[in-house]
């Protein structure tokens, strides 16, 4: 055990392999890139694997001593050694690979620390830093940098209050303390009188309520002068130059625009009334003074049948 | 005038030591028995040499004195046998072992002469004492500081 005390305070947070023989060997793991690295290696076989091991552990071994001494170790030495190393560099398999994230899920979730992870993450999302950088830092100078981080959010309106922390489900600041930020950086809430809205709104209003429509005062009943002077029949005689966009030319003069199309269907079918007023309005109205005699006599007959 | 006590003389009271029975015997006793037996200077100069020194001994007349495999050593055989035209196969790999490690034979003939399961038994005690694991026992070796 004594051994294990040394090699914690000559090397730090390492990880040690200790043998039967007294030998304590102290490493630390591979980076992913590097196990990715080696395990393409050894999957093409074509550097020896005795080789490799000689290279992982000459770079994982904290110890000097062993490293420049390779060739006086023991031959399994090396190779029990590297294979601790490779164990807790990478995955092993399906089932080690989902209990190593477990791990580290419940690392995430600790209580006590996951609320550093989480404000980590909220630095690294407004100042430049890597997360090796930040959990570098001393807490002092990992507090400003926290704070650093909420003005900045605080000013973009990304945060609309300021970090707090509170245990799930369970609020630990006294409602006096809570007060003291309660209102920082809030507006108070509006509070909006129905009645004076409304009466604003009537004041406001110069136009009709769309929903009124305007009534049309109703066709004397008195000949109209004829848009045309002779039968229609002879019409298209009398016109040498026909006009074969004039049903379109009709359709556009009647057709609402951009800021008709925003009426209501009721107030869209009036304009379109009122701007065909001249021109159905009339023709029906003549028709039924032309055929006057005619109509006459069809509702007589009708009258008959029923 | 008292008279002396008189002291019985001390009776000769002879002891006889017991013969130790063979299975209480060290193998270095039994090694010492042998004819050929290295000498203590020639084991303290082995582990001088090698730093550690070891016995197996299958029988009282068949005993072996061996070290540990080295690094190098074993990073040659390695190499060999990964050669595309190489001749070794487990059986030469068993005794190359022995013949790289083995510093003395009670028994003076060759492999091929001796038991079958000799080289394999002796190269698997060599491996193990040279630090070769099995993953689960490497496992157990390990700590986090």
């Amino acid at each position: 055990m004594h051994k294990t005390y040394r090699a914690r305070e000559e090397y730090g947070d390492s990880f040690i392999s200790s043998f039967d023989d007294g030998l304590v060997v102290p490493w630390k793991p591979l980076s992913v890139g590097d196990y990715i690295k080696y395990d393409n290696s050894v999957k093409r076989g074509f550097i020896p694997l005795v080789l490799l091991e000689n290279e992982i552990f000459k770079k994982c071994v904290l110890d000097e001593s062993l490293t420049s001494q390779i060739d006086l170790l023991k031959a399994g030495t090396v190779t029990t050694v590297v294979q601790n190393i490779w164990q807790y560099s990478g995955p092993t398999g399906i089932d080690s690979f989902n209990d190593d994230l477990n791990i580290a899920r419940s690392i995430m979730a600790n209580e006590s620390t996951s609320i550093l992870h989480e404000l980590v993450q909220l630095i690294m999302s407004v100042l430049p830093y890597r997360p090796e950088e930040i959990y570098a830092m001393d807490y002092e100078t990992f507090l400003l940098r926290v704070a650093q981080a909420e003005k900045r959010l605080l000013e973009q309106g990304v945060l609309k209050e300021p970090v707090q922390i509170q245990h799930q489900g369970k609020q630990v600041c006294k409602p006096g303390e809570r007060a003291k930020f309660a209102n920082l950086n809030k507006e108070p809430k509006k509070v909006v009188n129905a009645k004076d809205l409304w009466d604003k709104q009537q004041a406001d209003k110069k136009k009709p309520s769309p929903r009124k429509m305007p009534q049309v005062e109703p066709m004397p009943n008195m000949p109209t002068d004829r848009w045309w002077k002779t039968s229609p029949a002879l019409e298209n005689q009398l016109h040498h130059n026909i006009n074969f966009n004039a049903d379109a030319q009709r359709n556009d003069s009647m057709m609402l625009d951009s800021h008709d199309l925003n009426e209501s269907p009721e107030m869209q079918d009036y304009l379109i009334k009122k701007r065909t007023a001249g021109t159905q309005a009339s023709m029906i109205e003549d028709t039924y003074i032309i055929y006057a005699d005619l109509i006459a006599a069809l509702e007589a007959k009708k009258k008959k049948v029923s | 005038m008292s008279e002396e006590p008189t002291v019985a003389p001390e009776e000769e009271v002879t002891t006889v030591e017991e013969a130790p029975k063979s299975e209480d015997k060290q193998l270095s006793d039994i090694l010492k028995e042998q004819a050929t037996a290295p000498t203590q200077e020639q084991i303290d100069a082995w582990k001088l040499e090698h730093g550690e020194v070891y016995v197996s001994g299958f029988s009282e007349t068949e005993l072996y004195v061996w070290r540990p495999l080295t690094r190098p050593e074993y990073v040659a055989i390695q190499i060999e046998s990964q050669k595309p035209d190489t001749e070794m196969n487990q059986f030469k790999l068993e005794e190359f072992v022995c013949n790289t490690c083995v510093v003395y034979k009670s028994v003076q003939s060759n492999w091929a002469d001796g038991k079958a399961g000799t080289p394999q038994t002796l190269s698997e005690q060599i491996m193990q004492h040279s630090n070769f694991l099995t993953p689960a026992a490497a496992s157990m070796l390990v700590a986090k500081l």
